[in-house]
């Protein structure tokens, strides 16, 4: 259980961080809903704005006709017709249709480039009256005359300071530059810029369809008939829109753009929402990235133990065999002594004291084994070292030990290393070893040296087993042989080639290893020279200083 | 003539030990420190009994154990360190080998067990 620790630790830890990191995003989505309702108010009320002035300068331009044009205000005047005529052509609202009415109403003289014009009647000249009444100058509702949407404007037309009649200016809401300005508004795909008259029809609209219809949400209209400027969420027929509104200051006009709420709002939750996302991916990738972590060392301790288990294994072996022969040969002493001949207690002896010697190297060898596995450096007293006599002395020590194995040395005179003899010793007796043991009786085994111009290439070739290039790859790591699971057909802790390693390291030099599967293996390495000129004694005084 | 047993044991000191301890129990002892001089031994003649140290060198000593159904006749005694080991137990049974003897047991302990052999 316990190596589930970590994990839920780390599963815990990333939760923790992707709910705050979602508590975060959720917030910054909350400001950025306001920001977005906020500009898309005052958006508004640039609109409003715009419009009111539109309005203004065609009511003011109406009046500066009516002002500077002399109107002679009887019926059927043709200078009258073709003066209002080249007003409604030049002018850019009101270009529908112009006409000159009597304060009671009646028609004095008009020109129509539509159809017709709205009859008297129509109840959309009612704002226009009111505000006529009142001094102001007259703004209608949309109108429609013969199907098309129209809008009238009226100004007084004055004569010596006193109204005489009416201008009125007519603009069809469907085509004219408020429609136009509308329909370049594009918000989305769903988005409606619209502009509606005091009644709630629309006059203007991205969507020319919509022109001369009543805009639909009560709950936008209402707040428009209090004053009021703002935003609101609501639901039309089961679809979340949203609406920005502001009245426009003249003539009970208001600018309005609805949207749906998921269009509008869109871009920020999914800005939200990738925020979270990425930053869940990145916890996801970091909690992967732990996990992995976590489950390769989990996998390295299992390994480690696994390996422990085998080398204790294979270590116990190792001191076993030894002291069986020492207690084998004990017993069988002890047994027979009387009946031995004197030959034979020695030999029995002899067995004694040679595994005593082995078991004790053994114990050395797990002990310097388990030093540089601390990391602890072995001591090395380096003296000038005659290459040829030192092979000399192992090889011949090899051919007592192993004469199964006929050992071959091949080494040029005179060539010194800087060595710890008792090292090279160590290095050169382990090689042999492992040689020997990885190779049939009778196989060869060849020991060489190559003198370079600064170096020694020292090798040692067996025609054994060989390596696989996996095996090679690990060879000089310490207990690797306990991992090979060959365990049953060769003896040994598999501490010899990494102590090797050590000690060629230590020594200045490099090793390396060349094998085949079934042809054999060479161990070489390399160790510098120094001058065979230099004896040993002037090399230690140098030492000395 | 005395019962011969084959002892295939390439560590040669162990070898002596075991020999002079099996010898002195009244058997003649064969020595073999490979499979392929086991197999020759056992082809000239058929030991009653055959010690086999498994942890050889170049061919193992279960090769051997493999090779000896040749000689139904001959009892097999696998001897080895590894005795207690749940994989040695296992593949001793499944290869019906006759006895499993510790090297590191008492060492009169495979001469009772090449005795019980006899005796049978």
């Amino acid at each position: 259980m316990k190596r589930f620790v970590p994990l839920v630790i780390s599963i815990g830890l990333v939760i923790a961080v992707a709910f705050v990191g979602l508590m975060q995003s959720s917030r910054a989505t909350a400001t950025s809903r306001q920001i977005r309702q906020d500009d898309r108010v005052s958006e508004e009320v640039t609109l409003g704005g715009l419009t009111n002035q539109y309005v203004r300068f065609a009511l003011k331009d109406a009046y500066d006709f009516v002002t500077v044009t002399p109107l002679s205000l009887k019926p059927g005047d043709r200078a009258d017709t073709a003066s209002i005529r080249a007003y409604v052509n030049r002018t850019a609202l009101l270009n529908y249709a112009g006409a000159l009415v009597n304060l009671d109403g009646s028609l004095i003289n008009a020109y129509v480039s539509g159809p017709s014009l709205p009859p008297s009647t129509d109840p959309g000249y009612a704002p226009l009256r009111a505000a006529l009444v009142a001094g102001k100058p007259g703004v209608s509702s949309v109108m429609s005359s013969r199907g098309v949407p129209v809008v009238a404007m009226a100004v007084p037309v004055q004569v010596r300071g006193v109204a005489r009649a009416i201008y009125i200016g007519y603009f069809r809401a469907d085509a004219n530059p408020l429609q136009t300005y509308n329909e370049r508004l594009h918000y989305g795909k769903t988005g409606r810029a619209i502009l509606i008259d005091s009644a709630g029809t629309i006059i203007a609209s991205n969507n020319r369809a919509q022109v001369g219809k009543k805009f639909g949400a009560e709950q936008v209209l209402r707040r428009l008939a209090s004053g009021q400027t703002g935003f609101i969420e609501y639901s039309d027929n089961g679809t979340r829109m949203v609406a920005s509104y502001a009245p426009d200051g003249i003539a009970g006009w208001s600018s309005i753009t609805t949207q749906t709420a998921a269009e509008f709002f869109g871009p920020i939750r999914s800005g939200g929402l990738h925020v979270a996302l990425a930053l869940a991916g990145l916890l996801v990738v970091a909690a992967a990235a732990l996990f992995v972590m976590n489950h390769k060392r989990q996998m390295a301790l299992a390994k480690a133990y696994e390996y422990k288990g085998q080398l204790l294994a294979n270590t116990t072996h190792e001191l076993k065999t030894p002291l069986t022969a020492i207690r084998g040969a004990a017993v069988t002493l002890g047994m027979r002594w009387r009946t031995m001949s004197a030959e034979q207690i020695d030999q029995f002896l002899g067995i004694i004291h040679r595994r005593c010697d082995g078991l004790s190297k053994l114990i050395d060898r797990i002990l310097l084994g388990a030093r540089l596995e601390a990391g602890r450096e072995v001591a090395l007293n380096p003296l000038p070292t005659d290459v040829l006599s030192a092979l000399r002395a192992i090889t011949s020590e090899f051919k007592d030990v192993s004469p199964k194995h006929p050992v071959l040395l091949a080494a040029p005179e005179n060539v010194w290393v800087d060595a710890d003899p008792e090292a090279l010793d160590q290095i050169l007796g382990l090689l042999l070893e492992n040689a020997i043991k990885y190779s049939p009786e009778g196989g060869e085994i060849r020991v060489s040296a190559v003198d370079g111009p600064r170096t020694v290439t020292i090798g040692v070739s067996d025609h054994g087993v060989g390596m696989t290039d996996e095996e090679l790859e690990h060879i000089f790591d310490p207990y690797f042989r306990a991992a090979r699971g060959d365990s049953n057909r060769f003896s040994g802790v598999g501490l010899g080639l990494s102590i090797v390693r050590h000690l060629v390291q230590r020594s200045g030099g490099e090793i390396s290893v060349e094998s085949t599967p079934g042809v054999g293996t060479t161990f070489s390495f390399i160790l510098p020279t120094i001058s065979s000129q230099v004896s040993p004694a002037t090399h230690l005084a140098g030492a000395d200083r | 003539m005395n019962e011969q047993v084959l002892l295939l044991e390439d560590d040669e000191d162990l070898a002596t030990i075991t020999d002079a301890l099996v010898t002195a129990a009244g058997f003649d002892v064969v020595r073999a420190s490979s499979v392929d001089e086991a197999i020759a031994r056992c082809e000239s003649a058929i030991p009653m009994i055959a010690l086999v140290d498994v942890q050889l060198p170049s061919r193992s000593g279960w090769e051997f154990v493999e090779e000896a159904t040749r000689w139904p006749d001959m009892r097999v005694v696998v001897y080895t360190v590894h005795h207690d080991d749940p994989a040695t137990i296992e593949r001793a049974a499944r290869m019906n080998v006759d006895a499993i003897v510790g090297k590191t047991s008492d060492p009169m302990h495979i001469v009772d067990v090449i005795r019980s052999f006899t005796k049978n």
